[in-house]
């Protein structure tokens, strides 16, 4: 049984599932009970939501910057925002196994997805390659969530083949000029800072001229325009620089690192896209719409088709979990198997999807409205059909994007071809 | 239509499209208050299309088979305007009444453009395929005698151009399902309009003893309504189909990543020919489905629903795929990519999912 509510009405068999005597083991070693973590945690996203986030979560709803926030801070309030970041820098040493139940506990509750890109990514690239100065200035407003970052890697003419890259930011003295364009920033216009890869050298090896530059957002010169995205959700962005002047402290590491730092974020991203605790919750999901349909005289959930169909979606869940646990214990034990982090990206995705397919299927029936104005808030007037169909409608398109960014699906079966073919 | 006069038809239907509804347009037309353009509506009415539904002598109906390059063209260039209140399930429902001055008055309501209906058949509630609870009585209140029809009908399309809506329910005379036809302007109609995934407006109904006009016996006319309908989203879905497959190749023709068109990797080249591939089989089953629709062949309900089910899975395998080969901008709205994925969606909601045409098909062998 899958999900919140299909849990809780069957007396919670899946809060029951017994923890793999591996991962018991590495908990064990790694110096926690993993049960007991789960078990806090479940507790914590039941009791300690506040209301309003919780209305938004049943619906699916839009969570708005404020909420995330709060959800974040109260998350920080028991060290597990940044748990995962050294004890050294504030955080609690936890290693991959504990961050990954964590982040699966909380997909689980369906909560609000944590903005990785601050926590996930420049903390730990801070810890890693930053100075004493830069963890100073920018550790602490990221664990107490009081400045937002967002991610500027990708551009117009630089998608997949990242290395392209052309944002120019050249030194003049104690700073750098920057020009350029970034493109796809997830949640810019919600952001204080953005962490750019720009070239700061041009010929020789693409990836040579590449580093790593912080750039506040409210610098003269920078420009952030939303784009327009067929989920009906405003999340992502375009970013000009125009001749921005940026302090040469915020280089991190050395110029020439930024592509190293790059491939660091992306090894790190890898685990946490399998995003498994949320396909569990949108099991559920799915199982609720059924048991709530009738066809006839009997309820959707009992029809063989859709038995069916569900069977094959819990055949790919366990399917993903075991790996996904076993490169997690991998990761733990300080290895990474070649196909793994590219093997977790490909098959979260195309779970996720396939899900939202089926929930799509089963909303059909009743007719596809898509009142976009219920995404973030209450809907005034007339409702056609389950409270839920705008949320899941904007939930299903916006999955199609899930095996695009991060390094396409496509990219990903390249990366398993170079490093496990040999070719 | 003989090859000739068809191949100029799908000329002008060409010129057409690239005159009146590029991307921008299309957005522009989102925009006015019916959802669509009254002027291009008119326009097509100008061209002659509604024309194409006048029957020859007796026959009841106009093939259908002429119909199938309008409706691929409105599929490739997503027009808004309501061609299912004229093309689609009235023209079937019609083709079932008796009486003949009747029937001929509702279509020349049709093809004048004067009189355009919506069709008003599915309920939520139990959900079961085509299960009706609307009711109809007859009434012999001083009054005002006749049927009145109560109950409720979900997701009707074009109710911003219909003067009327054909809506099926329970003739509880004699507890058969029959069509009705009740005006848009009858006192007990309420009509709430909505946004729908495809960006499209849709309305439901709600019937409170609202005056009606028996048309006639509601099975078969429903059917052949319903049949109408999927081999006419069909026709369209192939033009879905075709835009989508001609974008993503024109796409990954021109964009360059790794100093090279994408075009040119061969994981890419053999995504785009399965979906060219699955183009191809659906351009067969259509034709050859709308072909015994119009020759009322044998097994023509299981026909369809194999239609049904190989155009929704196709359909859905292409949008996904060009929405996937167009990486970044397949989900955004400025492209028609991520369009035609939502209103593969919306064909998806309005003639049954593959899923449900499958188990139809395998419960009644
Ligand atoms: C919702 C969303 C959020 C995003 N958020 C961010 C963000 O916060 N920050 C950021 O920097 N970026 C972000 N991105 C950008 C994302 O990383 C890129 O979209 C992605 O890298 C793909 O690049 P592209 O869109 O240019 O597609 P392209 O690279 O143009 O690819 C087009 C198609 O060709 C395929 N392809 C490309 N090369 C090959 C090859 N060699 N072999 C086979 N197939 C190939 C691709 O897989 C894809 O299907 C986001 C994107 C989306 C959609």
């Amino acid at each position: 049984m899958f999900g919140e509510s299909a849990t809780a009405a069957q007396a919670g068999p899946a809060f029951s599932e017994p923890e793999s005597s591996a991962v018991q083991r590495a908990a064990v070693a790694a110096g926690f009970d993993a049960a007991r973590f789960r078990a806090e945690l479940r507790a914590f996203c039941r009791q300690q939501v506040p209301a309003d986030i919780r209305a938004r979560m049943r619906q699916h709803q839009y969570f708005t910057r404020g909420q995330r926030i709060r959800w974040q801070q109260l998350l920080q309030s028991r060290g597990w925002f940044v748990g995962h970041w050294p004890k050294a820098h504030g955080g609690q040493g936890w290693g991959p196994l504990q961050r990954f139940i964590f982040v699966e506990e909380l997909e689980r509750a369906g909560t609000p997805w944590l903005t990785h890109f601050g926590t996930s990514f420049l903390g730990p690239v801070l810890c890693a390659f930053g100075n004493d100065a830069q963890r100073a200035r920018f550790l602490g407003p990221i664990r107490d969530s009081t400045e937002w970052w967002c991610q500027g890697f990708s551009e117009p003419g630089s998608g997949s083949d990242l290395a392209s890259l052309k944002l120019r930011a050249e030194r003049s003295g104690g700073h750098y000029r920057v020009n350029g364009q970034k493109t796809w920033t997830t949640m810019a216009q919600w952001a204080d800072w953005i962490f750019c890869l720009v070239r700061t050298q041009a010929g020789g090896k693409p990836q040579q001229g590449i580093s790593f530059l912080l750039i506040d957002l409210k610098s003269p010169g920078v420009t952030v325009r939303p784009i327009e995205t067929f989920d009906g959700g405003q999340h992502v962005n375009e970013v000009f620089f125009d001749d921005v002047e940026v302090p040469v402290g915020q280089l991190v590491g050395q110029e020439g690192d930024g592509w190293t730092i790059a491939k660091f974020i992306v090894g790190r991203e890898r685990l946490l896209v399998t995003e498994i605790g949320k396909a569990w919750h949108l099991l559920g999901v799915l199982q609720s719409i059924a048991a709530g349909r009738r066809e006839g005289p009997r309820r959707v959930s009992d029809s063989a088709a859709f038995r069916r169909r569900a069977a094959e979606l819990e055949v790919q869940y366990h399917c993903l979990r075991a790996t996904a646990y076993a490169a997690v214990l991998e990761a733990e034990a300080g290895r990474e198997h070649p196909v793994d982090a590219s093997l977790l990206k490909i098959r979260g995705s195309e779970l996720q999807q396939a899900i939202h397919d089926a929930i799509t299927d089963l909303l059909a029936r009743d007719g596809l409205a898509f009142q976009i104005e219920g995404l973030g808030g209450d809907l005034e007037g007339y409702r056609h059909g389950d409270p839920r169909l705008p949320g899941l409608l904007h939930e299903h398109l916006h999955s199609r994007a899930a095996s695009i960014y991060g390094g396409s699906n496509e990219i990903q079966r390249g990366i398993i071809a170079k490093t496990a073919l040999h070719v | 239509m003989d090859d000739d006069a068809l191949h100029l038809f799908e000329e002008t239907l060409a010129r057409y499209n690239r005159e009146r509804y590029d991307a921008g347009q299309w957005s522009d037309y989102g925009r006015l208050p019916q959802g669509h353009s009254p002027e291009r509506w008119a326009e097509l009415q100008a061209m002659g299309c509604f024309e194409l539904l006048r029957p020859e002598d007796d026959d009841r109906a106009a093939p259908m088979a002429d119909l199938l390059p309008l409706y691929a063209a409105a599929g490739e260039a997503l027009w808004r305007e309501p061609l299912a209140t004229v093309f689609a399930e009235p023209i079937a429902v019609i083709a079932q009444l008796a009486d003949p001055a009747r029937r001929r008055a509702l279509l020349e309501g049709l093809i004048s453009g004067e009189r355009p209906l919506g069709y008003a058949h599915r309920e939520t509630g139990d959900g079961a395929a085509d299960a009706i609870a609307t009711t109809a009585t007859k009434s012999t209140a001083a009054s005002g005698a006749g049927w009145r029809l109560s109950g409720d009908k979900a997701m009707v399309v074009g109710v911003d151009v219909c003067t009327g809506f054909l809506v099926s329910a329970i003739d509880a005379e004699r507890d058969v399902p029959a069509v009705f036809l009740v005006d848009a302007a009858a006192p007990g109609l309420q009509l709430q309009r909505y946004r729908s995934i495809d960006d499209g407006i849709a309305a439901d109904l709600r019937f409170d003893q609202a005056p009606a006009e028996r048309l006639c016996d509601g099975a078969a006319a429903i059917a052949a309504a319903n049949a109408r309908g999927v081999i006419l989203a069909a026709a369209e879905a192939l033009g879905i189909m075709r835009g989508a497959n001609r974008d993503s190749t024109d796409y990954l023709r021109e964009r360059r990543q790794f100093g090279q068109p994408l075009l040119g990797f061969q994981a890419l080249q053999h995504r785009l020919v399965e979906m060219l591939m699955r183009q191809r089989e659906c351009e067969a089953l259509v034709a050859s489905v709308a072909e015994a629709f119009d020759h009322a062949a044998p097994m023509l309900s299981r026909q369809v629903l194999v239609l049904r089910v190989e155009v929704a899975r196709a359909l859905r395998h292409i949008t996904r795929e060009a929405v996937q080969l167009h990486g970044g901008m397949g989900v955004t709205q400025a492209l028609r990519i991520g369009r035609y994925y939502r209103r593969a969606l919306m064909l998806d909601s309005l003639h049954g999912t593959a899923d449900l045409a499958l188990e139809a098909l395998s419960e009644h062998p």
